[in-house]
């Protein structure tokens, strides 16, 4: 994980921290640099490059998190409190992992029936780490072996850094790529009813770049960008997806995730069956993860070891 | 007579803004003010007999009303009369500037939630800035000032871009300022956002609205419109989305019934040309 530049709700576990800090301390320090909610040795990497001794300054804003003291410096008394604030790393493992089918082709929509399951996140109810677990149907351009872009629709479970809620939502998101902020946005909603829903996205045209969401045949979302204008997928996928390796995949071997009538479409046409092949379905690890085809439009997924 | 004199006014506040050359510091979450001289003059002018909120003191316990009945604000409140000349709020902007409003600042106090787990506390020590209408009591808009000494992330764009991002991302709209109160105050809509997942006390930067609002063909409602600014990037490690992309997210809360609804990574900080909205077939 690169170094991330933001700081926020430190564990306050150690019992010693108390003794170093107060409000302002903790706004201003709270030894979690990388900003991955834990005081680690991930933090400690960036510790040289901040320390400066007393009344040296901070050569960074982001080194301010190891100002313990608020002096505007990073010395010896900090390190005091860095090492009571430590909290070791998370346990969770981060990598995301997918169980998933794909169709590839100038792909411009995708969509499916994919039955609500739920999903324990790693270290919930107390973990504050990123965390989730996600079912969706979307289309991806990969450039390179990499994803530029990409929409996607579906629901799941998931924890914001941070916090320990953990909650159910329907989301959809757009990657139009691959630099500027505006190029991407993500809308969520509350709430998953139980059964199974219908998830779909589509480009209106080749002319704008709209992407417009459904949830069961009930317009969701929409939004335009020129970098989906004239623009194709290379693939339609339908995925689970969970954020790390401890986060459940959703579905377990009695009650299954299943996504059925996936349908794609090409090059802005209409929707067609999927007719997904025994070579279009893999997991990341089927050790972990089970994914079984059902039909050339349906599969099932689910986690082996929840 | 009054509606006269106030608009003779308000013309007479564009020319002065336009000669002082304030007007081209809107890009910004944060209202941008006028010359204080200018709200005490236009004030002057005007019939305050007219104005559901008179004085100072009704402007504090109308922006503690708002924000949190519990008055720990009691003793640091303080009001004044101001004339904003920028702000960036979509749709209304208009609504908030070039006139005399209400600003009441509510200041240093660390959020407490109730939503919050053991042991968490507000990582920032928060002054806010609260704008409430003097004609109708309506609240404008609640902005708490950016930690010192903390980085900033990328501002938000002005009022005209943010308004097209809306629009380009689920037809979303705020039609007005509600004459109605919410059921709940700001800081009950705060501690709602954490069923959304978010996290209040995390936030540099908190910036609360209360307006009629819309997409998709929703019915338009008062909601609560919760902005916070500075938070940890959504999805530690995201390939290929820049981190100021994902470090804002803005909750939409109901306020009669406390229920988070539904988040936005819009508006997004800089601006590229876009093309119209494409409308569906019929």
């Amino acid at each position: 994980m690169g170094k991330m530049k933001q700081r926020h709700l430190t564990r306050v576990t150690s019992l010693l921290l108390p003794l170093f800090c107060c409000d302002v301390l903790l706004a201003q320090g709270g030894g979690d640099y990388n900003g991955d909610s834990y005081v680690d040795l991930d933090d400690f990497g960036y510790w040289d490059a901040c320390m400066t001794g007393p009344g040296g300054g901070l050569p960074d804003p982001d080194c301010a998190a190891f100002d313990f003291d608020s002096d505007v410096a990073v010395d010896l008394v900090d390190f005091g409190g860095f090492m009571a604030a430590f909290t070791g790393p998370s346990p969770c493992t981060f990598g995301r992992k997918y169980a998933r089918a794909w169709k590839s082709g100038n792909a411009t929509g995708c969509s499916a029936r994919i039955r609500t399951r739920s999903a324990a996140l790693c270290g919930e109810p107390s973990e504050v780490s990123d965390a989730g677990s996600h079912a969706w149907a979307g289309v991806n351009k990969f450039v390179g072996g990499e994803p530029e872009k990409w929409a996607q629709i579906g629901y799941g479970r998931y924890r914001l850094a941070g916090a320990t809620t953990v909650y159910f939502r329907r989301y959809a998101e757009v990657q139009a790529g691959p630099n500027d902020t505006t190029d991407y946005v993500i809308f969520h909603e509350d709430g998953v009813p139980t059964g199974v829903h219908k998830y779909k996205c589509f480009l209106l045209s080749s002319l704008f770049g709209t992407w417009n969401f459904e949830y069961d045949d009930t317009p969701f979302f929409t939004w335009t960008h020129s970098g989906w204008k004239n623009v194709t997928g290379t693939d339609c996928q339908w995925a689970g997806e969970i954020f790390n390796k401890e986060d459940q995949m959703l579905g377990t071997a009695a009650a299954k995730c299943n996504f059925t009538d996936c349908q794609f479409s090409l090059n802005w046409g209409a929707f067609q069956n999927a007719n997904i092949a025994e070579g279009e379905v893999t997991t990341d690890d089927p050790n972990e993860w089970g994914i079984e085809r059902i039909g050339a439009t349906a599969f099932d997924i689910w986690d082996i070891n929840p | 007579m009054k509606a006269t004199a106030h608009e003779l006014m308000r013309r007479m506040a564009v020319i002065v803004l336009v000669t002082i050359g304030l007007s081209s510091a809107a890009a910004a979450q944060e209202p941008t003010f006028a010359d204080s001289r200018l709200a005490e003059v236009m004030a002057q002018s005007l019939d305050r007999s007219q104005w559901d909120i008179q004085r100072e003191q009704e402007a504090i316990a109308r922006a503690r009303a708002l924000v949190d009945a519990s008055g720990r604000f009691d003793s640091k409140a303080t009001a004044r009369l101001v004339v904003l000349s920028g702000d960036n709020t979509p749709f209304l902007s208009d609504q908030i500037i070039e006139r005399p409003i209400w600003h009441v600042v509510l200041g240093d106090w660390n959020l407490k939630l109730k939503s919050a787990p053991p042991g968490a506390e507000d990582l920032y020590l928060r002054t806010f800035d609260v704008f409430v209408d003097p004609q109708g009591g309506q609240l404008l808009k609640i902005v708490s000032r950016w930690p010192k000494g903390v980085a900033r992330i990328p501002r938000e764009p002005g009022a005209k871009s943010v308004t097209q991002q809306l629009r380009r991302a689920g037809h979303e709209r705020y039609h007005a300022f509600p004459d109605e109160a919410p059921r709940i105050t700001f800081l009950e809509a705060l501690d709602a956002m954490t069923k959304g997942g978010e996290n209040p006390l995390a936030a540099k930067q908190i910036v609360g609205q209360y307006v009629v609002w819309s997409m998709m063909g929703r019915k338009p409602r008062p909601m609560w419109v919760i902005s916070l600014r500075g938070v940890p990037a959504l999805g530690a490690s995201y390939p290929g989305v820049a981190v100021n992309a994902r470090d804002h997210f803005r909750s939409i809360v109901d306020p009669q019934t406390g229920k988070w609804v539904c988040g936005f990574s819009t508006p997004q900080p800089q601006t590229t040309e876009e093309p119209e909205i494409e409308k569906p077939p019929q």
